[in-house]
């Protein structure tokens, strides 16, 4: 990525910023940190950009800038909260590499917004070994914002680089208070210029706690897959409720069953538990699946350690209550659903099981 | 986390520790269970009132569930929290949470942050979780929940 003249705004921009998105998307970093912006830093670009609200986003090859342009008009609970502006969650390691390679220091603020500024002359783009294309297109997009006298075009740069800049973060642990210093001198320290929507406050905290929600808010996906019947649920809240309603149902349960097994307790035949119990330590050292017979099914969770026995003992179980064991017939029945639900653990327990054999 | 085989014995290290302690999740819960359930029966003499019972077992319960799945944050919750109630002789109940998911807010995304902070909250020792893990940590505890309702429900007909 070399340093282009500064032709058209417009298309130099997104043309760089293309490029650099997805060169930058690539090695997207692991979220690792506290800070406000790991989040958006390892959301996928169409979130990323959502967040961003680009108003007039170019159809570029990058699918990606396109999905935001098309996102960000769909996405209306982002909208209710943004009103049409943008906001941008503070980050001191995000200032400290914009001030590296940055070009101008300060800028005015028009009314109602809080600007991206870097504040360290563009010199220092040399030494930066990160993302060089990133540096190269930085003191670029800044100049234009000086010389843009169209505050709108401005904006959009500072959204598109404050993107870039999110985007291609690596994570450090920084407080959020540099925020703080959104108001005052550009000259002398480092920081952030966050964009907030319109009828958002512009405090730090404010924009801190939006941050890191939204941080929350991006790890939702992953908890959707948790619960039964939550990926068709659309929208946070409701996944939320059923997560919660979840949690709260499988504690209930705990409970009830504990009372049912304290009042069945006096009469429990411990005999064959306690076989159990030895055969749950011993089996630990021994294969041998004779040793189980009597109550194999509980066993079957239990032996996902032992990749040899595991489909063996999944027949077994199954075939045990039917042949074998007249006494236990009958209460086979609900345990074999228990034991169904089951085997989605023992089955993805068992390919790690045989992935930790191959790592030998 | 270490994975004996029958013939050698490997130190292992698996890529997704999570899936190990899951895994041994059952057996190891069953094992801490079943014991501590044995010595509560040979503990009970007949003058004792079922509620200690009930107590005894959902602490040994809790605390089985402690054991089998050290290593996340919410096991040492529920560890701290089973030891002040042991020590009080409490027996609180999680579901009992006052939530408040009620709440009346005009702002979507103040009710999204109640609701986590509520999610957070049903986690034993949730409030200490640092945000970066709070989906881990929520991922291995409903896990460990479901499979610990099922170890309960297997024990239960197995012994009925």
């Amino acid at each position: 990525m070399e340093q282009q003249p500064t032709g058209t705004i417009h298309a130099l921009d997104s043309v760089q910023f293309n490029e650099e998105i997805q060169g930058i998307m690539i090695p997207a970093p692991a979220p690792e940190n506290a800070s406000s912006f790991t989040a958006l830093l390892e959301l996928p670009p169409t979130q990323a950009v959502e967040l961003l609200h680009l108003p007039d986003c170019d159809g570029t090859d990058s699918g990606r800038l396109s999905c935001c342009h098309v996102s960000v008009n769909q996405k209306p609970y982002l909208q209710n909260s943004s009103n049409g502006n943008l906001t941008f969650p503070t980050n001191a390691a995000l200032i400290e590499r914009a001030a590296k390679f940055s070009v101008f220091a300060g800028e005015n603020t028009s009314p109602g917004e809080v600007r991206l500024f870097p504040a360290v002359s563009g010199l220092n783009l040399e030494s930066v070994k990160n993302e060089p294309q990133e540096t190269d297109s930085n003191p670029c997009s800044t100049q234009e914002c000086v010389s843009d006298p169209a505050v709108e075009n401005k904006n959009q740069r500072n959204v598109k680089r404050k993107e870039r800049e999110k985007k291609a973060k690596p994570s450090s642990k920084k407080s959020k208070s540099v925020a703080d210093e959104t108001s005052g001198d550009g000259e002398k320290l480092p920081y952030v210029h966050v964009r907030v929507r319109r009828g958002q406050a512009t405090d730090s905290h404010s924009l801190a706690e939006r941050a890191r929600r939204e941080k929350i808010n991006a790890r939702m996906k992953l908890l959707q897959e948790l619960v039964p019947g939550c990926d068709k649920i659309s929208g946070t809240a409701l996944v939320l409720d059923e997560i919660i309603n979840h949690v709260q149902t499988l504690q209930r349960q705990v409970e009830i069953l504990s009372m049912k097994l304290a009042a069945v307790n006096p009469r429990i035949d411990f005999n064959l538990d306690r076989l159990l119990a030895s055969d749950g330590s011993s089996l630990m050292d021994s294969n041998l699946p004779s040793m189980v017979t009597p109550l194999m099914w509980p066993e079957i969770p239990l032996n996902i350690n032992r990749p040899h026995y595991q489909q063996q003992w999944q027949l077994d179980a199954f075939h045990q209550p039917l042949w074998g064991r007249e006494e236990d017939n009958h209460h086979f029945m609900t345990p074999e659903n228990s034991l169904l639900s089951y085997d989605s653990p023992a089955n993805s327990a068992s390919l790690h099981s045989n992935q930790l054999k191959m790592e030998l | 986390m270490e994975a004996q085989q029958q013939n050698k014995r490997r130190r292992v290290y698996s890529m997704e520790p999570n899936k190990i302690v899951q895994s041994i999740f059952a057996r190891n819960y069953l094992s801490y269970l079943v014991s501590a359930l044995m010595k509560i029966k040979e503990n009970t003499s007949s003058s004792k009132d079922h509620n200690d019972i009930c107590k005894n077992v959902k602490y040994e319960v809790e605390m089985a569930m402690v054991l089998s799945a050290q290593g996340f944050a919410w096991s040492n919750g529920l560890k701290v929290k089973l030891q002040r109630e042991h020590i009080n002789n409490v027996a609180t109940t999680e579901g009992d949470n006052n939530l408040g998911m009620e709440k009346d807010s005009v702002r979507e995304d103040k009710e999204d942050e109640e609701k986590m902070k509520n999610l957070i909250s049903l986690i034993p020792g949730g409030e200490e979780i640092c945000d970066e893990q709070v989906v881990n940590e929520l991922e291995s505890y409903i896990k460990c929940l479901q499979m610990q309702v099922n170890v309960l429900q297997c024990l239960i007909a197995e012994t009925c």
